[in-house]
């Protein structure tokens, strides 16, 4: 079998080649932070990254929207707490009225402190977060309580607002003010009729609005809590979601970076190569019997 | 004999020597010669005549130029170039779609898909808020772009692709012409027993470049012809006659070029032969690869415009009105040119209102927006069994895979085919170090047969001087 001179050469440039892919490859990596950077790379790999990225992406939607809803509720319970400190200051001006000794001039200007209390009330009835009003239902652009003539009308609906947190069933973030003020009793009749009880010195009138005022106050009560309960489910979810998120970021991680310290190790190991391989190449292509004869 | 037809021997044997250092002379020019074949000066004794008793001999002739080939190495890498080729055209598009598809980064069709999902979440939050709105519709215009731009850059690799075909298809007609020359000049030599040599390494070179291009039959007839035909014998050569290879527009294919042989007015179609090679790596990258990923999109988009629409069209946007679209409607029964088409309801733009996030004529119902939002989970695609998230991962996971299959492939081809022509270089290619041992060999021969020539004319001085 006679070796000539230009047997090797076909190899010696194809592993020249070769050794060079492999060196870009490792570069590309340690540049880029990245083991896989284009679907052929790895593509079960990145079928993985994509799915866990989409879920990532996901998570923080949904975190997104637990955010402003919570924003959402906490603004509501501080309505209601504002409104529980009103009712428990129209109660304990109507204890103060309900005795005996208190003058009918007196239960006047009592009267007159209930109607301020009535118009905050309402005020607060018609809170506005974001360009809202908070307990109209879904008609968020039409004010909930109207005050006609004397009546207090609820102007909203009963639908609930409904917040996406999951792939689960959504989250019902608002309360309705037929709820809030009307459900068991009418908080603004409550006012009025203590009002007109006091103004007219009606005392069975004035112990009457006493009961419905610790019911008003229970009706508030209930609803604060079940606000409460639905921060608390939602803060639940909300940490779910981040722990999730904080795994899957970490096994995406595992998938796609690279290893810096293996592939500069391997960079390296083809720049030996490299040399050692030019190097041998530039001694055997040069000589034949040619140099030596004549 | 006499002494003087010694003298013819000796010339005779003179000329053949230097016959033989021509033959070393013209292996060591073509040294680098791609495709040339080393040539061995077959040196034999001349017929003997007979005088008296004894056979004499006449000296040394030269009786055949012999050409150190192997045919079954050449039919072996002429076979294995034309897979190496076949993968080759396919690498070089199949990296150019992964690129256009690159989707590690934040930027790309899935995330434009995703985004403009959400913006219909961070919409259910606050249905009323006009600036949210107005992400909604910038959301989707991202997303109809990227469609756009991804059916349009596939496109243009299809139309690419399509003009590689007809260029390479100029080309084959290029060297089957002169593969015809070629047999038409070596067959008379061969008539006249002349040994075509380097006529049949030429040949050899251009059969090879013919496969690159697209795979063939190739075999020798009695006479020394070869005759080159595709897979299923349509003729492209045979003898002297070469027959054009032509390119002609499918209408049912986009236009795209079909491959035909013109035979005596014939239009053969021969697209179907054509599976490696340059032209095949070709013919498969645009009407498979390509035109699946083409169809791929367009259905995504389709199926996105679809189920949009027909929730959208439920909802009731915050100024009432119902019924309306989000996207232009595609229309047409299958999902072709959605990807081109897809278009936002330009009534949107001038009224962001008349986005629907509501179920009910509320404005603070976000029910719509919600069912919108959730589309992406929902199984849209396959007719009912994945959803566009995974839809898309798919299309992803198939150019990987298709990729990393042909890189493979073509590495494994690479690597016979320098296996191979290392072979044919042993058995075939010139050695200096050989050449240059013949050179001196040739060379004293030569000095040996001028010295007895001296001597004879020597010795037949002397007789002539006595008489």
């Amino acid at each position: 079998m006679i070796i000539n001179g230009n047997t090797g050469v076909g190899s010696f440039l194809y592993n020249i080649s070769k050794i060079r892919e492999r060196m870009d490859t490792a570069i590309r990596q340690i540049s880029s932070g990245k083991r896989v950077t284009r679907p052929s790379d790895d593509p079960s790999g990145m079928s993985n990254i994509m799915n866990l990225k989409k879920l990532t992406d996901q998570g923080q939607q949904y975190i997104r929207n637990i955010d402003q809803s919570l924003t959402f509720m906490h603004m509501t319970d501080s309505v209601l707490q504002h409104l529980d400190n009103l009712i428990i200051e129209a109660k304990s001006l109507a204890m103060e009225a309900a005795s005996s000794t208190v003058s009918s001039d007196a239960r006047q200007a009592i009267a007159e402190e209930i109607d301020s209390i009535k118009n905050e009330i309402l005020s607060l009835s018609n809170t506005k977060i974001l360009g809202k009003y908070i307990f109209s239902g879904t008609k968020t652009l039409t004010k909930p309580f109207e005050d006609t003539g004397g009546t207090v009308v609820y102007q909203g609906n009963t639908d609930s607002v409904q917040i996406q947190m999951g792939k689960e069933t959504p989250v019902s973030i608002n309360l309705t003010g037929d709820q809030v003020f009307q459900n068991d009793d009418d908080i603004f009749d409550v006012m009025s009729d203590l009002s007109n009880a006091l103004k007219s010195n009606d005392s069975d009138g004035i112990a009457n609005s006493l009961d419905r005022l610790e019911t008003s106050l229970n009706q508030v009560l209930r609803y604060r809590t079940v606000i409460g309960k639905r921060i608390n489910l939602v803060d639940n979810t909300k940490q779910r979601l981040e722990e999730f998120n904080l795994i899957a970021a970490g096994e995406i991680s595992n998938l796609e970076d690279a290893d810096i310290a293996e592939a500069i190790t391997n960079f390296m190991k083809e720049q030996i190569a490299l040399d050692a391989s030019l190097g041998a190449g530039g001694r055997i292509f040069t000589q034949s019997l040619l140099d030596y004869l004549g | 004999m006499s002494l003087i037809d010694n003298l013819s021997i000796g010339l005779k044997s003179l000329l053949t020597q230097q016959k033989a250092l021509e033959v070393t002379g013209h292996n060591i020019a073509n040294v680098n010669t791609p495709g040339y074949s080393k040539q061995i000066p077959i040196l034999t004794n001349a017929d003997p005549v007979m005088i008296g008793n004894f056979f004499l001999g006449t000296g040394v002739e030269l009786s055949e130029i012999h050409q150190v080939r192997d045919r079954f190495l050449d039919y072996s890498i002429r076979n294995e170039t034309q897979t190496k080729e076949g993968y080759y055209a396919q690498q070089r598009i199949a990296s150019l779609v992964e690129g256009i598809f690159a989707e590690t980064d934040d930027t790309g069709l899935n995330k434009a898909i995703t985004t403009y999902f959400n913006s219909f979440h961070e919409l259910s939050v606050n249905p009323e808020n006009a600036a949210l709105r107005n992400n909604v519709i910038s959301a989707a215009e991202d997303m109809v772009n990227m469609f756009h731009a991804r059916d349009e850059n596939l496109f243009e690799t299809q139309k690419r692709v399509d003009t590689d075909i007809s260029s390479y298809i100029s080309r084959v007609n290029t060297l089957t012409e002169q593969i015809a020359k070629l047999n038409g000049q070596i067959v008379t030599a061969a008539g006249s027993n002349i040994n075509p040599n380097d006529l049949v390494d030429q040949r050899t070179v251009l059969v090879e470049q013919v496969s690159e291009l697209l795979n063939v039959n190739a075999y020798e007839t009695d006479n020394g012809s070869l005759t080159v035909t595709t897979i299923s014998g349509k003729a492209l050569v045979v003898g002297s006659e070469w027959f054009e290879m032509k390119a002609i527009k499918d209408p049912s294919n986009n236009n795209y070029s079909n491959v035909f042989i013109e035979n005596r007015g014939n239009l053969q179609d021969v697209t179907g032969d054509i599976t490696e090679g340059r032209i095949g790596g070709g013919l498969e990258i645009r009407d498979n690869f390509i035109a699946q990923l083409r169809n791929d999109l367009d259905n995504l988009a389709y199926n996105i415009v679809n189920e949009v629409n027909s929730l959208h069209q439920t909802g009731y946007g915050l100024d009432g009105s119902t019924g309306n679209t989000f996207f232009d409607p595609l229309t047409g029964p299958t999902s072709k040119a959605a990807a081109k088409n897809i278009d936002i309801n330009p009534a949107l733009f001038s009224d962001v209102n008349l986005i629907a996030a509501a179920g009910t004529n509320n404005p603070g119902d976000n029910q719509i927006a919600v069912s919108i939002a959730e589309i992406q989970n929902a199984l849209v695609m396959n007719s009912g069994k994945t959803s566009i998230n995974d839809f898309y991962a798919g299309m992803i996971n198939r150019i990987g895979n298709k990729t990393r299959n042909i890189n493979e492939m073509l590495q494994v081809q690479e690597d016979l085919l320098v296996f191979l022509e290392n072979q044919r270089n042993q058995i075939s290619g010139v050695s200096l170090d050989e050449e240059a041992v013949n050179l001196l060999k040739f060379q004293r021969a030569y000095q040996a047969c001028a010295r007895f020539i001296e001597t004879v004319d020597k010795m037949s001085d002397e007789l002539l001087q006595r008489m």
